[in-house]
């Protein structure tokens, strides 16, 4: 067996080669690049609304580290430049606080825009970096109710007149009175919106919107169902909303859907050169009515009268939208 | 009786055909039938004019079991010969002995061989315990196995055996070694380091690992500071690890089983430690309490990281932990041993920056399990019986002490009952298991798609696993092991295979198999840091027990195939290579919010590389080199990614993936001293790198965007597309015993990362912080032994 001697010089001496090979690595420090940079300097959010006195866009500059900004003003210089009449506006930026506490930027305009019309966006940094984005506002259009058909159920369709490229988020809100089965005895009244993104068609003059009552109803019941453990009730329906946005050909999330989840990656829903983020056009049309009697009870909603006076508690008048002449078969419309 | 075991066991009047519960009872059935089927078979060898002879073996000077003794009976008629080697448990059974007188020598190096002679009748089961007295065994005798099975390169189908004696080779902080300690020197074995607890074995995440200490399940029992697990060497016996491929025996996992035995307390006399250290100390104390009969062993440990290691170093070390151990031992009876162990461990800390006002992102974690283990050779029959009973839990939080942000517990009673059935060229191990666990979360809103929740699993499984010695050195053990949930009939079919083949001083083997895993731990694993997992069934977003029904468990199919060679005494080398197959893993899903707690998405991986290692032995001096070459890749199957990267699935490598791995190690002494060397190296792991940072508002309507809220935003490049600097480090230590008769005293100096390398625990993208490893720390330790 080796002297004491030897092993302790033996180790010593591995000791001192792996000092010797390691001593490069002794004291190095590699650092880390965790952020790459980009020449985009920054990413816009907003949507272009004729029928908004004031255009407003979010403006974040895209920075090389995650850290909350100081409420001072943005280096950036904000125009917008009508493409049809060359009109340009110097936009006025403004600062935020979120509900988070964090502050972040808002440039604003007062301006209508023009329906039809395209608009150059250009943000432009001190060093003449520019993030820019074209977008075109949609034309004008109308909403007309159809002549409801009664036919194997009840279908009421809608029309969008206008040659507008996109409709998005579009929905009907039924308000309900949820009755005993059989009774006039409303325990609760609710107000659900259900889809019909799925139930647009594009027309010649436009959009139609199938809306099929007798299916609304099953739906609407199942679900109320279900929310209040009822076995059975019937339902009185108080007054239909449709609401949709009309929106241009580029505000098109992937399968309409809008899920941040999803879009919050760069590069979905994005359309800003130089730069990150979206920046739409478009508006909103809505509609309110009810249909009658005879139509409401081929599909299936309870034609009992409120007997306790206390009336439905959750429909409201109209508040806005479009004016319609008023045929004979509607009642209850703005 | 407790709800979810009347779900198996009773059999109940008026039971519907085809009803859930009576598959269960099916399912019991069947196993009971497969059992007696077993047993029944071998007792009808029992009950045939031969002799069996079985016992324990055990070292007189302390009362523990003796593994791997060498048992030889010769007939004196007929001079023929049978040997056995002792298990872990020291026992042995040698069955289908013709009737007869009996030469017995029992062997063991550094024992005295011993030495009977006895007369077998037909048809009984003789019961003979032995006890060695420590000497100098005699050097004409005749061995029926000689090698050790443990050792650094010593590696079978991926399992190793690790011994208290290599543990104390490593140098740590204190003078008492820890199994933690050990395990990072693994080639394959990727471990978050310095601090976090936590072990990737071979590309599998540290909640596919099974950790059992004397048959309790142990779900998280590293601690926060990396150097230490609730398993300190000088509690130890002995402790198997199997980096994949292993056998029936063990289910409910995907990557690995750290199997780790405790000793015996001395059932001779009164024995114990105590140890101190800045970082840690130790009391450890056992002894007989009825001498030869029932002794117990107890050990406590706490940590002294913030009053004192903490003043050593220029930089906050938050941490906090400890552990309890005990364990009753007991020879009911000739043929039979029974033992009670006991745990409570207990991790608090805060990795990373501690930020200014308090520890708000505090983890903090709670192991306990008591265990019962039944050992019993029955005098009817040629068989080893071993019943375990146990219940484990760990709870974790995260966030302030008194009002966690998160929480996760999981819990659950564990009964197996398994049986070896002796024969002389064949084996048979079979068994069945009953576990029932609960899990449940307050999660402080959704996390990983998981809200807060309690859910229950219960499962029985069976197993069979023969092992025939056909040979020439060769080894063959296929197995299958099936396992029933209450909410399925059909079981999961897990055949296995291990063979070895073993020709001089060559051995080539190899593993393969299926695994299944239906309870898996979540963790933000954005980086390998992340500590705290919550436990779940498996998460997908519909009923659950449909992915159970439908088979949607993470699974796994393991292949392995190794060399290994000692071509002379004070060498041994061996070179392993592995390929998993992973399916139905639940990983992060990819998102552009900078936050840590995102959804689930379903995943696929597979990992594969290979071991190299050489193991040095000559006298005192003692070495080793492992290499680890390995690559994991996850495929994550989000929906949106064909969307963002025009791909169905996206390839990458997790942020465990570490390529390249080395360890070396060295000891020897002089002049008293023991001295330990340790150098390891990893290459970096990968990470994801930005472009920058923005905000983003979901644009889903005309209204005024200054009134929609923003949330900000994380610019990727492609997922864990860059990695991070490699990791090295140096670590020393020397220790001196000094030997005062029936109490010795070791003062041990060390330092741990001697040239104060920098290495990355953690980058934070969001915050750009670069978190550290620890510093270069000297330590002065000091263990005193007494009996």
């Amino acid at each position: 067996m080796p002297s004491s001697r030897f092993r302790f010089l033996t180790f010593f001496g591995v000791t001192l080669l792996a000092g010797v090979l390691l001593s490069p690595l002794m004291g190095c420090d590699e650092g880390v690049i965790g952020v790459l940079g980009t020449e985009q300097p920054y990413t816009l959010y907003g949507v272009i609304n004729p029928r908004s006195d004031t255009q407003w866009v979010r403006v974040f500059p895209v920075q090389g580290r995650l850290a909350p900004r100081d409420a001072v003003p943005l280096d950036a210089a904000f125009r917008s430049v009508n493409l049809q009449t060359e009109e340009t506006r110097v936009w006025q930026d403004s600062i935020i606080r979120e509900p988070s506490g964090l502050y972040e930027h808002v440039f604003w305009s007062p301006f209508r825009a023009t329906y039809g019309q395209s608009y150059r966006i250009e943000v432009v940094r001190s060093d003449d970096a520019t993030s820019h984005v074209e977008t075109e506002v949609p034309q004008d259009a109308r909403l007309r109710l159809q002549e409801p058909i009664t036919r194997f159920g009840v279908s009421q369709a809608v029309l969008v007149e206008g040659n507008v490229p996109r409709l998005l988020r579009v929905e009907v809100i039924y308000s309900v009175d949820l009755l005993r089965p059989g009774t006039v005895d409303k325990f609760a009244s609710e107000a659900i919106s259900l889809p019909y993104s799925e139930t647009t068609a594009r027309t010649d003059g436009g959009w139609t919107i199938s809306i099929d009552l007798s299916e609304a109803r099953q739906t609407l019941v199942a679900q109320l169902r279900q929310a209040y453990a009822a076995p059975a009730l019937d339902l009185r329906l108080l007054v239909m909303d449709l609401r949709l946005i009309v929106a241009n050909e580029e505000w098109n999330p992937p399968g309409g859907v809008f899920d941040p989840n999803l879009l919050v990656q760069p590069g979905v829903l994005d359309n800003v050169e130089n730069g990150f983020g979206f920046v739409g056009a478009g508006y909103r049309l809505r509609r309110q009515w009810k249909p009658t009697n005879d139509v409401l009870e081929e599909a299936g909603f309870s034609q009992q009268t409120d007997t306790s006076g206390s009336g439905p508690s959750s429909w409201h008048p109209p508040q806005s939208g479009d004016s319609l002449a008023v045929p004979d078969w509607i009642v209850n419309v703005e | 009786m407790p709800k979810a075991l009347s779900r198996f066991l009773p059999l109940v009047p008026g039971t519907a055909p085809g009803s859930a519960f009576s598959h269960e009872v099916v399912r019991v059935a069947f196993g009971w039938l497969l059992f007696l089927s077993l047993a029944g078979f071998t007792g009808l060898e029992a009950r045939a004019q031969t002799a069996t002879l079985n016992g324990f073996v055990t070292d007189r000077s302390d009362g523990s079991p003796l593994e791997l003794v060498n048992l030889v009976l010769q007939n004196e008629t007929s001079g023929a010969e049978r040997g056995v080697v002792t298990n872990r448990e020291g026992s042995y059974l040698i069955a289908r002995l013709q009737p007869g007188r009996y030469v017995l020598q029992a062997s063991f190096v550094g024992f005295e061989t011993y030495r009977d002679t006895l007369n077998l009748a037909g048809g009984e089961v003789e019961t003979l315990n032995i006890q060695l007295n420590p000497g100098d065994a005699d050097l004409d005798e005749i061995l029926v196995q000689t090698e050790r099975t443990d050792g650094a390169a010593r590696v079978t189908a991926g399992r190793q055996t690790i011994r208290p004696a290599e543990i104390e080779r490593i140098p740590t902080l204190d003078a008492s070694g820890d199994l933690a300690a050990y395990l990072s020197t693994l080639p394959g074995v990727v471990s978050t380091g310095d601090q976090g607890g936590q072990l990737f074995i071979r590309g599998g995440e540290p909640s596919q690992n099974l950790v059992l200490l004397d048959g309790m399940t142990l779900y998280q029992p590293f601690h926060i500071l990396g150097f230490y697990s609730a398993f300190p060497a000088d509690m130890l016996n002995k402790t198997d690890i199997y980096a994949g491929g292993f056998p029936s025996r063990f289910g409910g996992r995907l990557s690995s089983v750290i199997d780790v035995a405790s000793r015996n307390g001395n059932n001779r006399r009164f024995a114990g430690g105590a140890s101190l250290s800045p970082f840690i100390s130790e009391v450890r104390l056992e002894g007989p309490i009825v001498p030869g009969k029932l002794s117990f062993l107890a050990s406590v440990r706490e940590s002294f990281v913030e009053e004192g290691a903490q003043r050593l170093v220029d930089a906050p070390m938050p941490f906090s932990f400890g552990d309890m151990f005990a364990k009753l031992h007991a020879a009911p009876s000739e043929n039979s041993r029974l033992s009670i162990s006991a745990i409570r461990t207990h991790d608090r800390g805060t990795l990373g920056e501690v930020p200014q006002g308090g520890a708000n992102e505090e983890v903090r974690w709670n192991n306990e399990a008591i265990g019962l283990r039944y050992l019993i050779l029955p005098r009817i029959l040629p068989v080893l019986a071993d019943l375990k009973l146990s219940y484990s839990g760990l709870t974790t939080e995260l966030g302030p002490g008194e009002e966690p942000t998160r929480s996760s517990s999981i819990s659950g009673t564990h009964l197996t009952l398994d049986a070896t059935f002796f024969g002389s060229r064949t084996d048979v191990e079979a068994g069945m298991e009953l576990r029932f666990v609960t899990v449940s979360s307050e999660l402080g809103g959704l996390y990983q798609n998981v809200e807060n929740a309690r859910t229950q699993t219960d499962l029985v499984a069976y197993y069979v696993q023969p092992e025939f010695r056909l040979g020439g050195g060769f080894s063959l053990q296929p197995g299958l092991r099936l396992q029933f949930y209450h909410v399925r009939f059909d079981p999961y079919l897990e055949p296995r295979l291990r063979v070895s083949w073993e020709r001089g001083v060559h051995e080539i083997s190899a593993a393969a198999g299926i695994y299944y895993q239906e309870l898996v731990g979540l963790s933000d694993r954005r980086d390998a840091s992340s500590v705290f997992t919550a436990w779940s069934v498996i998460p997908k977003s519909g009923p659950r027990v449909e992915d159970i029904r439908a088979g949607r468990v993470p699974s796994a199919v393991h292949a392995i195939l190794g060399y290994r060679t000692a071509p002379t005494s004070w060498l041994e080398l061996s070179v392993e290579g592995f390929y998993k197959e992973l399916k139905n893993l639940v990983v992060a899903e990819w998102t552009a919010f900078p936050r840590f707690t995102t959804r689930l998405q379903p995943a696929s991986g597979r990992s594969s590389g290979f071991d190299a290692r050489l193991e040095l032995r000559q006298g005192p001096f003692y070495s080793y080199i492992n290499y680890g070459l390995s690559s994991t890749r996850y495929e994550a199957e989000q929906a949106a990614l064909q969307l963002w990267y025009g791909e169905e699935a996206l390839s990458y490598r997790p942020p465990h993936d570490r390529r390249h791995q080395l360890n070396a190690v060295a000891s020897t002494s002089f002049f008293g001293f023991d001295a330990n060397l340790r150098w390891e190296f990893g290459s970096g792991l990968p990470f994801s790198q930005a472009y920058g940072f923005d905000g983003f508002v979901l644009v889903n309507d005309v209204t005024n965007v200054a009134k929609q809220p923003s949330s900000r935003r994380v610019i990727y490049e492609r997922p864990y597309n860059a990695v991070l600097p490699a990791y090295h480090r140096l670590d020393l230590s020397l220790a001196r015993t000094f030997d005062l008769g029936r109490t010795a005293i070791t003062i041990q100096g060390s330092v741990i990362n001697v040239y104060d390398r920098r290495n990355i625990f953690y980058f934070d993208i969001f915050t750009l912080e670069r978190i550290n490893q620890l510093p270069r720390i000297p330590s002065l330790s000091l263990k005193i032994d007494f009996e």
